[in-house]
This record gives C-alpha cells, sequence and structure tokens, in this order.
C-alpha cells in the first residue's frame, strides 16, 4: 500500500506553521486536562488555580490570535495519525 | 495504472452491475481467499476534494448495499493486482475478522452540539479570570461527560460496539459513533430522535446508516 503526498512549495510555509501549532495546541490541552485533573484531586490551592488559569487563559487567547493571523481554524490543527485516530 | 481501494467485502460478495467510482471508472473485484478487495483503476491518488470524497462515500455505499464491506480509507491506493492480493493475504485473518465483526451492522453517528455560546459572554478580566476560566472548562467537561452517559444509556443497549469523543471540538460535548444491526437501525432513529427533546442545554443529531468507518480503521490501516 503506498500513499503519495503532492508537495505545493507555496504551501510548505503555512503546512510548517500548521504542523507546529498543532503541536502547541496539543501540548496546550495535555497540560490544561492535568491541571483540572488536578483541580478534580484537590490537590491545588485557590492561587495556584488562579495562577493557572490566568496562564492558560493568556494561551488560548495567544492561540487564537495566531490562528487568526495565518488563517488557521480549530479543524486545521489536527493531525492524522491513521490507526491511532486523530491527534486531537 | 494504480488502483484505488474501495473497501474490502466477503468474497462471494457481488459487484452491483454497472457501478462505478471516481472518474466514473468501472468496478472491479480482487479475490484472495476469503476475501475480495473492490478497486478501480486511477491515474494517481485522487485528489481531496469534497466533490471526490461524497463519490467515493456513495459508491462505498452502494457497494454496502449489497452486502457487509470494510470500507477503506479515501485515497488507499496500490500499485497493481498482485499488491490488492499481496493486501488480502498479508492480513487476511485480521481482515476477515474485523468483517465478521461488522457483517449485518452499519454505523450511526449521534452528534450533540451545546445550545449555548461555548465562549461565554465576553467581559473585561476580573480579579478570578484565571480560575473563572479553568473551572469553566471543568464544568463543561462533567456536563459533556454526563451528556455522553444520557446518550448511552437511551441508545447504548442497541448497538453492538460504541466509539465516543468528549469535546472534541469545544462546541461539540459529543461525537459518537454506535455499530447497530441492521434491524435495530429504526428503532435506534426513534429513540435518538425521542432524547433529544428531553435534553436542555444540546441539540442532537443522529446521522447514517454509514459504513462502518469507525469500527474497521485499526483493522485496515
Amino acid at each position: 500500500m503506498t500513499t503519495r503526498i503532492a508537495a505545493d512549495p507555496e504551501n510548505v510555509e503555512k503546512g510548517l506553521i500548521q504542523l507546529v501549532l498543532t503541536i502547541v495546541e496539543l501540548l496546550r490541552q495535555l497540560m490544561e486536562r492535568q491541571a483540572l485533573h488536578r483541580i478534580e484531586g484537590g490537590s491545588l490551592s485557590e492561587e495556584e488555580v488562579e495562577r493557572l488559569g490566568r496562564t492558560f487563559l493568556a494561551l488560548s487567547e495567544r492561540m487564537d490570535e495566531l490562528k487568526e493571523e495565518f488563517g488557521l481554524d480549530d479543524k486545521d490543527l489536527n493531525l492524522n495519525l491513521g490507526p491511532l485516530g486523530d491527534l486531537l | 495504472m494504480t488502483l484505488l481501494l474501495y473497501a474490502i467485502a466477503d468474497a462471494e460478495h457481488a459487484l452491483p452491475p454497472g457501478l462505478s467510482g471516481l472518474d466514473d471508472r468501472p468496478l472491479r473485484s480482487v479475490a484472495h481467499g476469503r476475501l475480495s478487495a473492490v478497486v478501480g483503476e486511477c491515474n494517481d491518488a485522487p485528489t481531496v476534494t469534497p466533490a471526490a470524497l461524497v463519490r467515493f462515500e456513495q459508491t462505498v455505499e452502494e457497494l454496502m448495499g449489497d452486502g457487509t464491506v470494510l470500507p477503506a480509507r479515501f485515497g488507499t491506493i496500490l500499485s497493481d493486482e498482485a499488491a490488492v492480493e499481496q493486501l488480502l493475504s498479508s492480513r487476511h485473518d485480521q481482515l476477515a475478522d474485523a468483517l465478521r465483526r461488522v457483517t449485518g451492522a452499519v454505523e450511526l453517528a449521534v452528534r450533540a452540539a451545546w445550545l449555548d455560546d461555548v465562549a461565554g459572554p465576553s467581559r473585561p478580566p476580573g480579579p478570578h479570570a484565571g480560575a473563572e476560566y479553568l473551572l469553566g472548562r471543568l464544568e463543561r467537561r462533567r456536563r459533556a461527560e454526563q451528556l455522553a452517559a444520557v446518550i448511552d444509556a437511551a441508545v447504548g443497549d442497541l448497538a453492538r460496539e460504541r466509539a465516543c469523543r468528549i469535546l472534541a471540538r469545544p462546541e461539540s460535548p459529543v461525537t459518537a459513533a454506535y455499530l447497530v444491526s441492521f434491524p435495530r437501525v429504526d428503532e435506534f432513529l426513534a429513540r435518538c430522535h425521542n432524547l433529544e427533546a428531553t435534553i436542555p442545554d444540546a441539540s442532537l443529531v443522529c446521522t447514517g446508516p454509514w459504513p462502518p468507518y469507525s469500527f474497521v480503521t485499526r483493522e485496515q490501516t
């Protein structure tokens, strides 16, 4: 079974940005899930929840700005991992 | 001339007469052991366009109408018939098991969407904006998990298998696929329809029957 990729040089830069933002989004979601898990477990103080929340809020807003700047939306920030399904 | 794979079926699966695929190319079966692969000629890997995806999907659905098939992932190409036979040979038992698993069943998809604004009302950041953000996310995830449980309680007993994603997108609390035997499809759709009226904060859309894409991916790829 073979898979062929039609590479378009003009899209390489956008593709690279898309890949980088996808990885950043993956890390953001993983960290956020970890934070939610810790809140549920009661292992964070109110101050820590506030500080973490502000960090994730800022990161989320920055991601929105970058997506808009490069003409990407949520569904662009994903990778199909074949048998493992989608990354996000 | 390369071959585009549409589906894998039982060796005795008969192709509907005159069925064609992308670019109106005729389809044919390549058999090996208990399996057959439905392929059509193509010049190169097909370009992913909405029209091509719809045509591919319609073709697989027509194949499904004639008996159970394992739908192929769009764009799976093989160099020639020998490569098709090699695929069927090397994964024969795995594919036969996957086919048996979905025999007599179809996929029904259930997708929920929040009725309220996902982002919530915008307001100037207050002294507890961080906590409000995180606790809001936590609350939304809990609501999504509760909704998934409600859907599953309503229709889960009609399904052989299920695949469910929570908050795959911010606006979609639940994206689920159910593998349902033919005789139970109508009841599944009716229950979904009735269920929506009981859910206050999300809309529910049930689509299908589809070829069982969500239940064969692991085996086929």
